[in-house]
């Protein structure tokens, strides 16, 4: 049990920070996810569908709550503060800090269901097939909403790969 | 993107091409520039995106928050679950004696209940529990059972006796007495 918690937690806590972008409503809604998860373990019948299996449940609660009552309003801070310490001086290592940083900004900064949807796909490795199962939209929805995500992280981040990969860039 | 692999590349980047297709595309890409430079830089992105979301790692204590509440949601269902038994047990005991009166053959309450006419069975003269009486002409048998205690006799009393056939001579009797003749030996 604690090596299945170890592994899908944090995992389920990433997904429930993109549903919510709230991190107290992330922490909640992946303790609620796990509780439900216990309740209905019988209906998981094969291992290796756990981490759809819960994801879609974290989806599925996240949807009734905001049936229930308004969402936090609150959006995360632009970064946290491991990810990017401000008073390091600004070394290489510091700029890659930055870069991540910058990369979780512009996730972040999408529409909800497009973040949503480039995270488990980029993130989470998941097809269309199950982002669309997970979230409970059609697959053309999904793709659309994939390819808009898509191109809106890489025009956010377009300048920055052609400061750190300047060969592949020149390619195109 | 004239070429009818670039129309793939978004299904590409999406992983929605089968696997013959996705080769396909990997062969387009070796003489693709454009598409190979959209795959490089889609590739950055979700290593970057991936690294960004690695660092979450969620708050302190969370996992053992969780497996504390899986436990006590496991303690309670084991509770409730034997709670549950012991409750099934105390009700089959109590309801036992009454479930043994539903099944132990009684005394036809028509015949029981008329008035007292003669031959009375008194089963416990000094502590008279249980008496029936039945008219003169009544077809009843009255069976003792084997019983293993002594201070205790239980007594069959059966109407429409006139075809019944006891199976010694020695229970044949209709009719019983004395209350010193129901006590086992």
């Amino acid at each position: 049990v604690s090596d299945l918690l170890t592994e899908y937690v944090p995992r389920v806590y990433r997904f429930a920070r993109r549903l919510t972008s709230d991190a107290h409503a992330a922490e909640d809604l992946t303790q609620e996810t796990f509780l439900r998860a216990w309740r209905h373990r019988a209906r998981l019948r094969h291992q290796r569908s756990a981490r759809v299996w819960l994801f879609t449940i974290a989806a599925n609660l996240w949807r009734d709550q905001l049936r229930r009552r308004k969402p936090p309003a609150a959006r995360p801070a632009r970064l946290d503060d491991q990810v990017c310490a401000p008073a390091h001086p600004p070394d290489r290592d510091l700029c890659r800090q930055e870069d991540v940083a910058r990369a979780l900004d512009a996730l972040e900064a999408l529409p909800d269901r497009q973040r949503q949807v480039l995270y488990l796909n980029a993130c989470e490795s998941l097809s269309v097939v199950e982002i669309a199962h997970v979230l409970g939209i059609t697959v053309e929805a999904t793709k659309a909403s994939l390819s808009l995500g898509r191109k809106k992280v890489q025009a956010e981040l377009r300048d920055l790969f052609e400061e750190l990969y300047p060969r592949a860039n020149q390619k195109s | 993107v004239n070429e009818p692999h670039c129309n793939k590349l978004e299904d590409y980047l999406d992983g929605a091409l089968p696997q013959s297709k996705r080769l396909a595309f990997g062969e387009h890409l070796a003489i693709c520039s454009a598409c190979a430079a959209a795959v490089h830089e889609h590739e950055q992105v979700m290593y970057l995106l991936r690294r960004a979301v690695e660092t979450e790692t969620g708050p302190t204590g969370l996992i053992q928050r969780i497996e504390g509440q899986w436990r006590i949601r496991k303690r309670r269902r084991l509770l409730w679950a034997s709670g549950a038994a012991a409750s099934l047990l105390v009700l089959c005991l109590t309801s036992w004696p009454a479930w043994r009166g539903a099944l132990t053959p009684r005394v036809s309450r028509s015949i029981a209940d008329k008035p007292i006419t003669g031959n009375s069975l008194a089963f416990y003269p000094s502590r008279p529990d249980v008496q029936a009486t039945f008219p003169p002409d009544a077809h009843v048998i009255a069976v003792r059972p084997r019983s293993h205690r002594a201070n205790v006799t239980v007594v069959w009393v059966y109407t429409g006796a006139e075809n019944y056939r006891a199976p010694t001579p020695s229970r044949k009797t209709p009719t019983i007495h004395s209350e010193r003749s129901f006590h086992e030996p």
